[in-house]
């Protein structure tokens, strides 16, 4: 569908260029995006947390030489003050600052396991999908088997056997994350397969390798693109979800879902650990759905300008 | 706060594990508000959530053996104390050895053979307790195929150290039935602390004829402790167990002292998670958190504040092991640069907050009249020379060291402000890594770690149930620590019989085994529990010990009457039985 209104703007383009001038899908995007204020609000929101995560804890560091891990036990948990405006941890750390990298980490998580995600999933669904027949019926076989686990037990197997390292969680996070981003690729590119436009390349000798790769997948990342916004947010989510059980980022690094541990098994004495990272964690969820909706709903053709 | 609950819900409905999130804040939001209206003296509910026979509590985690003979950790021998009766019995208040199985006994000149007769009693299913069954179960604890960590515990009794090396066949125990209600006990050193130590989980009797009975009916023996088989002597019998979840114990009709257990049924709840466990109390689903739950720490300033509040001294030890045999804690010089720069005093002032004392002895001080050593506690600057003097001229070239604990936030918190401490003293990284109490006991057992963090209850009032641990033979000495100077002069200590004498000679033994520093002693526990104003029949004791069958449901307790005063404290005023 996408291809279709592409070929479209693009005739428009070259026939009536002196009356109409042309708009690639992109520029339809993002027309319909900006009128969309709850995703763009959310867009400037993220931008600010994710400046705010880089730069923060530097400048919290060097004007204040506040940092992470350096515990202060006699300071111990105070509640917000102006010197920490988020107070401080039960080892006197300044909460501020790790509820920042926390929202980095998490941020950091989300984003690149998304992207395994969707690396993984566009491959794996272009090729079953082009393959077709029992190649396409066995590799979608595979997807629904490994659909119908538990996905955060596989996640946490994979965290078992892989140990606990960043990187991995990312990978591990990844390599179960991309199944979503499979099926809408693979559909995607069954009505691509089709098109005259894979015709005419196979007609000219071209590889199936290039066909997949140089014209099926470009044409399908408007929905890769949806798909990935959306499955940001449930990453992070995850990401807090393992660290909540003790399986994900390790101490004393934060990250939001630790830190949420810790904070709900304080909540009744120490409010301020629950409460800040909590809202970040909240704030930013609901800024990368907003986004991802708004996405989605630009990036569909049958959405009128 | 509500907005951000809105927030959530919308995106919870759209992303599965999102709930959990959610659902932690509403509980967060809810109790925040609990908080407030609270007026009550007491911490949470004071109404029974069921009938006076009933009691519920919790015991932490799945033990990891129910089998007196085998049974090492605190959450077994809470269940078997209250299963299995013992020739005596500590008295729940002062611990002094009451009569149980035996009713009076015997003790030589040279303090070292025992006479008991035993009361006539039976087991569960009706069989009569012989002093056959102590024989049988005595001699299964030292023998080397019982496989027991606890074997040492059988080490006082003459050959039973020759048996558990296989060098004496286990017939020639000194544990001998001299006729069925007569039993004679020998022992290798007239140990002052014998009577106290006899009413330990590992001396309880085992029935003999259930273990052939299951063997010939095809059974393995190994599962004789299920509900479905077990046999016992004891206040209670195990009618149910569901693996994580609780256990079930009914009144023993059959128990000897029978008449005196008030309770007909207890349930006994798996929460590992301090947290939880205090909500379950706050909530009524625990009556008394239990024996081996501690308290979170971030509570303790708040939970002062309540009645149903209490703590007493607790003869207990935490510390790390150490692995001896891997580098780079195969170095003496390491491990006592690693045990000086830890600040014990803020540990316990800021991390654990429940009174304990910070302490780099072994044995704790003012047992029957030890002196501690009062080891220096924390000296960085000399930690950074050890650790130069060893070869590492900064902490960055140690490689990285894991330190592991079973899963429970207080270890958690401790093992994190130990990390930060020898970060920021020493430049060392550690890694930490949390397993669950059985896996975690078994990686102790194989020394299967580099750093593992251990508590140690004193199993009776004398310095000797500490020092035993680092002896080569104890099965639940995990450093691969072992020095045949230690045990000679722990040995000749024992010998000897001016007690004042022997006390020094322990002493030096101890300065000997900790200048080797196989282990990184932190603080000495108080216990701290919380305990429901209705429960009576608890008291305070510094071995945690609390038998089950002196407990009961206080029914002219008024739950509406929330008085500062109206509920008498059960740790105090209780009837101390005779």
């Amino acid at each position: 569908m996408n291809n279709n209104q592409q070929k479209t703007s693009s005739r428009n383009g070259t026939d009536e260029s002196d009356l109409i001038l042309g708009t690639s899908l992109w520029e339809d995007a993002w027309k319909r995006l900006r009128k969309n204020n709850m995703a763009l609000a959310s867009g400037v929101i993220l931008l600010c947390l994710a400046v705010l995560c880089l730069l923060g804890p530097v400048l919290l560091g060097v004007f204040l030489g506040y940092d992470a891990h350096t515990q202060n036990l006699i300071y111990g948990p105070q509640p917000p003050s102006i010197q920490h405006p988020f107070g401080t941890d039960f080892y006197g750390r300044d909460l501020l600052t790790r509820v920042l990298i926390g929202a980095q980490v998490s941020l950091s998580v989300g984003f690149l396991a998304a992207m395994v995600a969707a690396f993984i999933g566009t491959i794996y669904g272009a090729v079953s999908s082009y393959s077709g027949g029992l190649v396409d019926s066995l590799m979608m076989r595979i997807v629904d088997i490994l659909y119908a686990l538990p996905y955060m037990f596989l996640v946490i197997i994979l965290v078992t056997i892989l140990g606990k390292s960043l990187l991995l969680l990312f990978l591990a996070l990844g390599a179960v994350g991309w199944l979503l981003t499979a099926r809408v690729v693979r559909g995607q590119v069954m009505s691509l397969k089709e098109q005259d436009f894979v015709l005419a390349a196979r007609s000219l000798g071209t590889t199936s390798r290039s066909i997949i790769f140089r014209h099926l997948i470009p044409n399908t990342l408007g929905p890769v693109i949806v798909t990935f916004t959306l499955t940001v947010p449930s990453m992070i989510l995850q990401e807090a979800f393992l660290s909540f059980l003790g399986l994900g980022v390790q101490p004393p690094q934060p990250s939001l879902g630790s830190l949420i541990n810790d904070g709900a098994n304080q909540m009744l004495v120490f409010w301020w650990t629950l409460v800040f990272p909590g809202s970040i964690m909240a704030i930013m969820l609901f800024a990368l759905n907003f986004l991802g909706d708004g996405i989605r709903d630009a990036l569909d053709p049958r959405m009128k300008t | 706060m509500v907005v951000l609950l809105f927030w959530l819900k919308v995106i919870a409905l759209k992303v599965t594990l999102g709930r959990c999130v959610t659902l932690l804040f509403m509980a967060a939001s809810l109790q925040l508000c609990g908080c407030q209206q609270q007026q009550s003296p007491y911490f949470g509910t004071v109404e029974p959530r069921h009938g006076p026979e009933e009691l519920w509590i919790n015991n932490s985690s799945e033990p990891e053996w129910l089998d007196p003979g085998r049974c090492s950790d605190s959450t077994g021998g809470e269940i078997i104390w209250n299963t299995f009766e013992g020739l005596v019995q500590a008295h729940p208040a002062t611990l002094k050895p009451l009569p149980a199985i035996a009713t009076h006994w015997d003790i030589s000149d040279d303090g070292r053979t025992y006479t008991f007769y035993l009361r006539p009693s039976v087991w569960s299913d009706g069989h009569d307790l012989t002093a056959h069954d102590f024989v049988f179960a005595l001699r299964r604890l030292v023998d080397p195929q019982t496989g027991s960590k606890y074997a040492s515990n059988g080490f006082i009794f003459q050959e039973g150290l020759a048996i558990s090396r296989g060098d004496a066949a286990v017939e020639t125990l000194g544990v001998q039935a001299i006729d069925t209600h007569t039993l004679e006990i020998t022992l290798v050193d007239p140990l002052p602390y014998f009577l106290n130590f006899l009413s330990f989980y590992s001396f309880m009797p085992l029935p003999e004829h259930l273990f052939q009975d299951l063997q010939n009916r095809g059974i393995d023996s190994d599962l004789w402790t299920r509900p479905e088989y077990v046999v016992c002597n004891g206040a209670f019998r195990m009618t149910d167990w569901r693996f994580r979840q609780h256990m079930t114990f009914e009144k023993n009709k059959s128990y000897w002292d029978a008449a005196s257990v008030k309770l007909d049924r207890i349930r006994v709840a798996m929460v590992e998670s301090a947290t939880t466990a205090m909500n379950m109390y706050v909530a009524g689903e625990f009556d008394w958190p239990g024996g081996s739950t501690s308290l979170p720490a971030e509570f303790m300033d708040h939970l002062k504040e309540y009645q149903d509040f209490h703590s007493h001294p607790y003869l207990g030890v935490y510390f790390y092991w150490i692995n001896t045999e891997e580098p780079p804690l195969d170095d003496p010089l390491v491990r006592r640069a690693l045990s000086l720069a830890i600040d014990r005093d803020s540990l316990v002032q800021f991390v654990t907050r429940g009174g304990q004392h910070g302490s780099a002895d072994l044995v704790p001080d003012g047992l029957a009249g030890y002196k501690g050593l009062h080891i220096p506690v924390y000296n960085p600057v000399k930690a950074r020379q050890l650790l130069a003097e060893a070869g590492y001229a900064t902490g960055q070239d140690l490689p990285l060291v894991t330190l592991s604990f079973n899963t429970s936030e207080g270890h958690k918190q401790v093992a994190e402000a130990i990390q930060a401490m020898w970060q920021q003293e020493l430049g060392i990284t550690v890694e930490l890594a949390n397993q669950e109490w059985k896996v975690f006991l078994a990686n102790a057992e194989q020394t299967n770690f580099q750093i593992c963090r251990m508590g140690w209850i004193g199993d009776y009032a004398d310095p000797y149930t500490f020092l035993e641990l680092l002896t080569s033979d104890c099965g639940n000495n995990h450093s691969n620590w072992s020095s045949t100077t230690y045990d000679t002069m722990l040995e000749q200590a024992n010998q000897q019989h001016d007690a004042e004498e022997r006390l020094r000679m322990l002493r030096e033994a101890e300065a000997f085994a900790l200048h080797e520093q196989p282990l990184i002693p932190l603080y000495v526990y108080t216990r701290t529990q919380l305990i429901k104003p209705y429960v009576r029949g608890i008291w305070g004791n510094h071995q945690d010990r609390h038998p089950w069958k002196y407990m009961w449901i206080d029914e002219s307790f008024d739950p509406h009457d929330l008085m500062v005063g109206a509920g008498k404290n059960v740790f105090e005023d209780g009837q101390v039985p005779q």
